[in-house]
Parts: C-alpha cells; sequence; structure tokens
C-alpha cells in the first residue's frame, strides 16, 4: 500500500464550501500501487469534472509548489506523494 | 501626508489645451479608496448626464489604487473608465504592464482627459512635464508600429499605450494597447480616445511614492512573494496561464463553440494550453512585479507568415478559436495577432465575427457586403471580417457597431443570435447549464463580462453533485454518456452571484490584479495588512472592501439608469439564444434557461441587492451605502 496526501486548492475548497459540501484541506488516503488519480478521486467522492488539474509532489515536500509535476486523471501513481487538486479556476 | 498615494489629479482639456494639476481629493480617497472606486465616483459626478461617448466632454478617466506600483505581488493594473460606446451606460476596462505604475511615479494617480484635440495627437507624461504633442506620423499605424517608434523616439523607459486604427475608426470595441500584447481591451474604450484624437499616451514617472510604514512594506512585500511562491498554484497555474481551463470548459460544456450555438467541440486539444506550450511559446511574460507571468509571448506560423504575439489567453482561444469554428492554435495566435495590431478586443471581436459569420451563412449578409465569400474556421475569412471592420468598409461599417446594433440593422431575426448583455459581448463561458454564471453575466454593470463574477465552478458543482445517479465520474471516464450532465439549480445562486460581484472588482479599487488570488488562493489577509503598511489605516477586506464595491455596484447602476433611457429589468436579460435554444451536443445537450428562470433569478437578485422590480435602486438602499443621489 502507499499513502496519498490529497491537498485541495483554495478554489477547490471554495466551490466545495459554495455548494454546500465542505471539506477539510488535506486528507491521506491509503491505496494499492498504480491506482489511478481518477480511481482516488471517484474514492473520495469527489467528480473529476471538479479537478482540472492535478500535481504530485514528493512526500515530505511540505506545501512548496515548485516540486510538484503535472499529472493525469489517468495517471498511475506508484508510490507515496502529495496529490494536489486544482479546482476551476476563471480564465482570466 | 496622504501615504500610498502620489497626491496629484492631472487634468487635460485637449479642447482648450489646458493642462492643470491638483490635488487629490481627500473626499475620494476617504469613501472611494483608489482606481475602480475613484473613476465610478468621478465619471458618475463630471460626466455631463447624458452626453454622447464620442462628445468632447465625455471625460476618459486612468486610475490607479494604493497598493499600484508598490513592492507587492502584481501591483502594475491600470484603471480606465469612460461612457462606453458600445452600452451607453458605465465603462470601465484595466490592463496589467507598466504603465499605470509610471502614471504613478509621475505624481499622478488619477488623471483625467477632456475635450478633443485640433489634430492627430499623442499625450507626454514624463513627471512635471505633461506635453500634448502632434502624432499626424503615427496615425494610421499599428499599435506596437507606434510604440515602436515611440519608444526609439522617447526612450526605452517610457510607458506608451496606444489605438490602432479601430480606435481611430471609432469601432465600438477598439481597445487600447500597451507593452507589445496587453491590453484594457473591454467597453469600447479605445474608441473614446480616438474620438478625442489621441493616437497615444507615453508616460514616464522617476519619483517615489510615500508609504506610511516602508520597512513594515518591504519585509510585508518579501512575506507575500513568499506566500505566492508557497501556493501549489504558482507552479500549477503559471505554466499555461488562463489557457490552462480551456479542456475543462469543454468538458463541462462551457466552451463557446460556433457564435453560442453550442457549448463543446472535438479539437480542444489542439487549442488548449499544452498546444500553446508546444507550438507557439517562446517566453512566459508578466506584468510590473507579477510573480506568476501568465502572458504567453509567441511565435505563430500561417499562410500570412510568422508572426510575433503575446497570447492568446482562454478567452481568446475560446472567442476567436472554437466560437468561429478555427481549430489551428497557429491561425487563433494569429488572429490575435491581427487584433492586437488594428486595437481591437478579441473577446467582442470574437463574437463579432462569428456572427457575421452566422450572418452570412443565413443569407442575412451578402457576398457582395462582406466583400469576399467566408467561412467558418477559416482564417483568411476571419481576418478579412477583422480587417474590414477596422477600416469600417462595406458590412465592417455595421459589424464595428457590436452585435447588439449590429444586429438592428442587418434584422430578420439576427438579434436572437447576437450574443451580448447591455450592448457588450458575451465573453468565452458558455452558461445554459449555469445559471449562476449567467446570472453574474446579465447583472454586471459593464455588460456581459466575467472580470465582474464567476461562479461557473459552483454552477457545475451543483449540477453534477445535485444528482447521484449521473456522476460525471461515470460521464467522462469510459464509455460514458455523455449527454447526461443533469441541469444545474438555479434557485441558490444570488449569494454567490452578489459575492463574486463585489470580490473580483475589489482588485481593481486596490490598483493589483486579482489573480494572486482568485487562482493561487493568496489569503485576503495580505491585502489587508500590505495596505496598512501603505497607508497607515486599517482595511477589513470584508466590511470595508467589499462593503465599497457593492457601494460602487449601486452607483454604477444609476448612472446606466441616467444614461440610458428606459434603462431597466430589460437590459439584464440574456441573448434569446440562451433561453430559446436548446444545447444541441455536448454534455449540456438539451439544456436551456426558460425565461420563467431568468425573471426568478432577477428577482431574487433585485430583492437581495435593495433594487426595485425593475432594477433600480431604491431610496433606501442609496441611503445605506451614503450615496446622495
Amino acid at each position: 500500500m502507499i499513502t496519498i496526501t490529497l491537498r485541495l486548492s483554495e478554489s477547490l475548497l471554495c466551490i466545495f464550501r459554495d455548494s454546500g459540501q465542505p471539506r477539510k484541506e488535506t486528507v491521506d488516503v491509503r491505496v494499492t500501487p498504480g491506482t489511478t488519480v481518477r480511481d482516488i478521486l471517484a474514492g473520495q467522492g469527489i467528480n473529476p469534472l471538479l479537478v482540472p488539474m492535478a500535481g504530485l509532489s514528493p512526500p515530505m515536500s511540505g506545501t512548496r509548489g515548485n516540486t510538484q509535476k503535472r499529472v493525469g486523471m489517468d495517471t498511475a501513481l506508484d508510490s507515496d506523494g502529495i496529490l494536489t487538486l486544482y479546482g476551476p479556476l476563471a480564465g482570466g | 501626508m496622504l501615504y500610498g498615494y502620489a497626491g496629484h489629479t492631472l487634468r487635460i482639456d485637449l479642447s482648450t489645451e489646458t493642462i492643470d494639476t491638483e490635488l487629490l481629493k481627500q473626499e475620494w480617497v476617504d469613501n472611494y479608496i483608489g482606481g475602480r472606486g475613484f473613476t465610478a465616483k468621478i465619471l458618475y459626478d463630471e460626466n455631463p448626464p447624458n452626453v454622447d461617448p464620442f462628445d468632447p466632454e465625455n471625460r476618459f478617466i486612468i486610475a490607479m489604487g494604493p497598493l499600484s506600483g508598490l513592492f507587492l505581488p502584481a501591483s502594475g493594473k491600470t484603471h480606465f473608465c469612460t461612457k462606453s460606446p458600445a452600452t451607453g451606460g458605465y465603462g470601465d476596462s484595466n490592463m496589467g504592464g507598466h504603465f499605470g505604475v509610471n502614471m504613478k511615479y509621475a505624481g499622478y494617480d488619477v488623471t483625467i482627459i477632456q475635450g478633443k484635440a485640433a489634430r492627430p495627437s499623442y499625450i507626454l507624461i514624463d513627471d512635471d512635464r505633461v506635453e500634448v504633442r502632434p502624432a499626424g506620423e503615427y496615425w494610421g499605424k499599428t499599435s506596437t508600429q507606434v510604440e515602436e517608434a515611440l519608444k526609439q523616439e522617447l526612450g526605452e523607459d517610457f510607458q506608451v499605450l496606444t489605438i490602432g486604427q479601430a480606435g481611430e475608426n471609432r469601432v465600438n470595441f477598439a481597445c487600447i494597447s500597451h507593452d507589445f500584447g496587453r491590453q484594457a481591451g473591454r467597453i469600447g474604450i479605445g474608441a473614446v480616445l480616438g474620438s478625442k484624437n489621441i493616437k497615444a499616451i507615453v508616460a514616464r514617472g522617476t519619483k517615489s511614492i510615500p508609504v506610511f510604514d516602508p520597512k513594515g512594506l518591504l519585509k510585508k512585500g518579501k512575506e507575500t512573494y513568499a506566500a505566492c511562491r508557497e501556493k501549489p498554484g504558482f507552479t500549477g497555474w503559471t505554466p499555461e496561464g488562463t489557457a490552462g481551463i480551456t479542456n475543462w470548459c469543454n468538458d463541462v460544456g462551457a466552451l463557446p463553440t460556433r457564435n453560442f450555438q453550442t457549448s463543446n467541440c472535438d479539437y480542444a486539444d489542439d487549442i488548449n494550453g499544452k498546444a500553446i506550450l508546444k507550438e507557439l511559446k517562446i517566453t512566459d511574460k508578466g506584468c510590473f512585479s507579477c510573480p506568476i507571468p501568465c502572458g504567453k509571448y509567441g511565435r505563430a506560423k500561417t499562410q500570412f507568415g510568422e508572426v510575433y504575439v503575446e497570447g492568446p489567453e482562454y478567452e481568446t482561444l475560446s472567442l476567436l478559436g472554437s466560437n468561429c469554428e478555427l481549430s489551428d492554435i497557429h491561425g487563433i495566435a494569429h488572429t490575435n495577432y491581427v487584433c492586437d495590431e488594428l486595437g481591437l478586443d478579441t473577446c467582442s471581436a470574437g463574437v463579432v465575427v462569428s456572427f457575421a459569420l452566422e450572418c452570412y451563412e443565413k443569407g442575412l449578409i451578402s457576398k457582395q457586403d462582406m466583400g469576399r465569400d467566408v467561412q467558418w474556421g477559416d482564417l483568411e475569412s476571419i481576418v478579412h471580417i477583422l480587417e474590414i471592420i477596422s477600416r469600417r468598409e462595406g458590412i465592417g461599417d455595421v459589424l464595428a457597431l457590436g452585435v447588439r446594433d449590429a444586429a438592428e440593422k442587418i434584422g430578420h431575426g439576427s438579434d436572437k443570435f447576437a450574443i451580448h448583455v447591455k450592448g457588450l459581448e458575451w465573453t468565452g463561458y458558455e452558461a445554459r447549464n449555469a445559471p449562476g454564471m449567467m446570472l453574474g453575466y446579465m447583472t454586471a454593470d459593464v455588460g456581459a463580462h466575467h472580470a465582474r463574477c464567476w461562479v461557473l465552478g459552483s454552477d457545475v458543482a451543483t449540477a453534477v453533485g445535485g444528482n447521484k445517479d449521473a456522476t460525471v465520474h461515470d460521464l467522462i471516464s469510459g464509455g460514458a454518456d455523455f449527454n447526461t450532465i443533469p441541469k444545474a439549480d438555479h434557485k441558490n445562486v444570488v449569494p454567490l452571484v452578489l459575492k463574486s460581484q463585489h470580490l473580483r472588482p475589489a482588485f481593481d479599487i486596490l490598483g493589483t490584479c486579482r489573480l494572486q488570488y482568485m487562482e493561487i488562493g493568496l489569503e485576503t489577509r495580505y491585502y489587508e495588512e500590505l495596505y496598512y503598511y501603505a497607508t497607515g489605516k486599517r482595511l477589513d477586506f470584508e466590511k470595508d472592501l467589499l462593503r465599497l464595491s457593492e457601494k460602487i455596484w449601486h452607483l454604477n447602476r444609476m448612472f446606466n439608469k441616467r444614461e440610458i433611457p428606459d434603462f431597466g429589468r430589460k437590459y439584464d436579460y440574456p441573448p434569446a439564444r440562451f433561453t430559446q435554444e436548446p444545447i444541441p451536443s455536448g454534455p449540456n445537450k438539451g439544456h436551456f434557461v426558460d425565461m420563467a428562470v431568468i425573471e426568478e433569478m432577477l428577482d431574487t437578485y433585485y430583492a437581495a441587492r435593495g433594487w426595485d422590480d425593475n432594477g433600480i435602486p431604491t431610496p433606501e438602499t442609496l441611503e445605506a451605502h451614503g450615496l446622495d443621489i
């Protein structure tokens, strides 16, 4: 099993708050290696349509953004990491 | 000492060739803080009622905020305001870059221009030296030609804003250009400058801005930059900038396609942020003091040759791309370049071109009037339409009015697919299944502009969260039925719309870019603290700034009432297409907004605002906000 720390961006938290479904900023999830981002979201009841962008950081990298690599919904995760989920961002 | 401000207002009367400097009014500072607050107050007070937008007496106002030009993230916003030729009502537009900072360093928080120059001219502002100079040699030139020439003539350290041919010819959606690719795009602001015979304004400032606590501001400024860098969005959002949202909009059925006939296309991957990075981008480009440079400066290659252009941003990708069925990223970038050179707002231009293409397709505009055959998705057709608009040739003279007034002249039911509110073309978010977003567009003071309200994410959350039998996980995973996004609920959208309408323009008051807050989540407390160190005054973001933002909303509504005959509820209605035509394809297939829902949302919205049934602020509301109108 691997541990994925899900971190919700402020834009996503805001949307959940506004739609009456407030969530915590971070939550640890234990999954088997090879689980996709999409499946992790589904397991958490987070609709992928609300997450246009996701970034993966190594574990213990704190909250620094510059260690992140952008990942797609079908990316399989093989080791521990921080998965940051971004809500939709206004285009300008 | 007035901390945080340059302390002066510059007044230029082009007709009398009078230039005056006066102390910045304390009343403006105390009651309107800066930027958009200043311009709304000044336009209401100083514009002669019912003056034509192209009358010399229409004011052209430039204003910065108390945080403009200071050591903090993205403090380079410049705010412009005038009576809009597109809507006939209140109009403002802002841009990044470096111009406003230099205006403030030159000593001016506010510049008010009235009158009309006797001949094509440009305004030179070099600290205390302010001159109106002949610009005959620049008239007819493109925006970047003029910017380059003036920098060569005066020096690289001068910041230049210009209009293109579209502004000279009073196209109702002409913009102001600056810094080889930044624009104040909306409401026809460039046309008003053109009507005053002003081709360019050039500024250089070398003075300092007094701040209450320089050391504290420096420390807090550094902390704020560091906070930006710590945000996950810092590396997540910056690489693609606003274009990063393209696929999401397509997936949720909000990407304007074929003049808003539908809201989804099958080539989003070809016109998105990744396509820009792969095909166009040379370098990131940021505004003054910005830590998240969203500009993508790049090179486009088409049959027209090779051009260099900043952009396209999301709005341009959607409105000159999918909305015109142009599916080639190089082609879209070329149309962006053409608009920049001619001085056209890419948002309105995209909607006007798509309107023209639909008129042509339906036989409402002839080949003779158009000057050639034109087709959806054809780069040469789109460039042709943009050029005849800017020169006002043939049908271009009618299209230059914008879709509302063009539809009135073209007739034959074309008003049903003229996509605008109050005369301002709709921007890049199709909203037939996004009632909050639609209400935001409908009720914006300047017309259909996303900068005033953006609640699309909440609309989608409501839609997909409201029906547990149709999770979007199923919709976008293999074998999903793409046509079953549930209808979004309109019942609870008003509080969200109000909040967004107060929040997004609030940054225009301070003189900073909103993207640090909106896109990477910089906390509002940073703005409160920076404001304190700059001005020496405490500011509560919610109680003070958002309350002022709300006050400005009422003030601008009263400006529209004063200036637009029969202004009221009917000016808040969305385009007929959105209430009469179900979306024919894509994830929101079948959805539209019934007029009964529109009326219900407006009733709720007006009541929450303290406006009467016709959408006019009540005397009690005005009094509660200290507006003596």
